[in-house]
């Protein structure tokens, strides 16, 4: 993510990725947070997360919103209904208590969803970002 | 018209020379044009506001870091170019916009390469680089008025980064035009018994991009500082002005468009 500049600087320069939100473990978000960007997340969120990019949920991460992105990798929990247009990747550490619509999934050996899981045709509607509320919404 | 502001301090003897020697460059160049020494009894927000008043179309700082940056907080509110000529070797500022020490800054100045750059604003106060608070408290940052970032640990810091934090201990360089201003929220770790480390990219550090941020502390204030020259506390309320300066800049420059 950060690379550093070649070439002989008279001093350190580090750049930093402009087309990436990182939620880190040490705060905690709150609210409708919308973004273009990929969105990494290892903190804490409530409320809703929309992004037209990707989404990553690192392993100590925990959400309790409803998710839209084009591609999810999710390894840590999910209290919230996921919706991708594209693709939703759960590793062998990922929680998800909500339902799940998305065009692929992959689910590795360990990982829990309790809800109900919708994949294939039809399933992948575009994320629209400015819409108040989710796509998937409450189904159960 | 060109405007030359000096600093007070390019006053002392040991910069006479490298004066000299670089206000023959501009005469050579055919850019020299009116200059104004800040001293104790003039105010450099009067003496660059009374420049421009009269015409000038580019102004241009001379001296360190600390000039250039309230040069650009001055200027912003006007429709007119900004220049640097550095007077000390490592100015980070000069790195950054690829302008060479001295008289060699003339020659920058004389081809004239201009790029256009976001400010960050934070009351009337602008800033090319960071709004950097040191292990404040309790923050709570609300953003775009559509979400709130609460941070989760007594010792962070916080940057607030336009074209990034140029004057800290490692520069690292954000999109300087990119509409965007980034929060940078970083833990302060224990590193032995008694001393703190500040923790800068790594996995711990979340970044944000938005364009407008309101921020308060609780009960405690906060002091935020704008690139090392002016001071705000908190509660207050930061956001991004878009393409709002000319800046001249060399061919070896570091500011990032994207």
């Amino acid at each position: 993510m950060f690379a550093k500049e070649e070439g002989g600087d008279k001093s350190d320069v580090h750049t930093t990725s402009s087309a990436q939100t990182v939620i880190g473990p040490t705060v905690k978000v709150e609210g409708s947070f919308q973004s273009d960007d990929n969105i990494a997340i290892d903190g804490h969120v409530v409320g809703t997360i929309k992004t037209s990019k990707d989404l990553t949920v690192g392993t100590d991460s925990k959400i309790e919103a409803d998710v839209s992105a084009a591609n999810m990798h999710i390894s840590g929990e999910v209290k919230g209904n996921l919706h991708a247009s594209g693709t939703i990747t759960l590793t062998s550490s990922a929680r998800v208590y909500g339902d799940v619509e998305t065009s692929i999934i992959s689910v590795e050996t360990g990982a829990v969803i309790q809800g109900r899981c919708t994949t294939g045709a039809g399933a992948d509607t575009p994320i629209e970002m400015d819409e108040e509320e989710s796509e998937t919404g409450k189904k159960k | 018209m060109y405007f030359y502001f000096y600093d007070k301090f390019t006053q002392d003897k040991q910069y006479e020379v490298e004066l000299t020697r670089i206000e023959t460059r501009l005469i050579e160049l055919g850019i020299n044009g009116r200059v104004e020494k800040l001293s104790i009894f003039k105010n450099a927000k009067e003496l660059i506001e009374d420049g421009i008043k009269k015409g000038a179309h580019t102004v241009v700082a001379v001296g360190d870091d600390s000039t250039f940056a309230t040069v650009v907080s001055i200027v912003a509110a006007y429709d007119v170019s900004v220049g640097f000529i550095p007077l000390i070797q490592e100015s980070r500022f000069a790195e950054v916009l690829g302008i060479p020490f001295g008289q060699e800054a003339a020659n920058v100045l004389s081809q004239r390469l201009v790029q256009d750059v976001d400010l960050g604003r934070i009351q009337d106060h602008h800033f090319l680089g960071t709004l950097y608070a040191s292990e404040p408290s309790q923050l709570e940052l609300k953003c775009d008025g559509q979400y709130t970032i609460s941070t989760t640990e007594d010792t962070t810091e916080l940057r607030i980064m336009n074209c990034g934090d140029i004057i800290g201990e490692e520069m690292r360089l954000m999109p300087a035009a990119d509409g965007r201003i980034d929060i940078v929220v970083s833990p302060v770790v224990e590193e032995g018994m008694l001393r703190k480390k500040k923790v800068r990219q790594n996995e711990k550090e979340s970044i944000f991009p938005v364009k407008h941020v309101e921020i308060s502390s609780g009960s405690e204030s906060v002091t935020l500082s704008a690139d090392g020259v002016e001071n705000f506390t908190t509660p207050c309320e930061v956001d991004v002005v878009p393409s709002a300066m000319k800046l001249i800049v060399g061919r070896d420059r570091k500011l990032r468009t994207n």
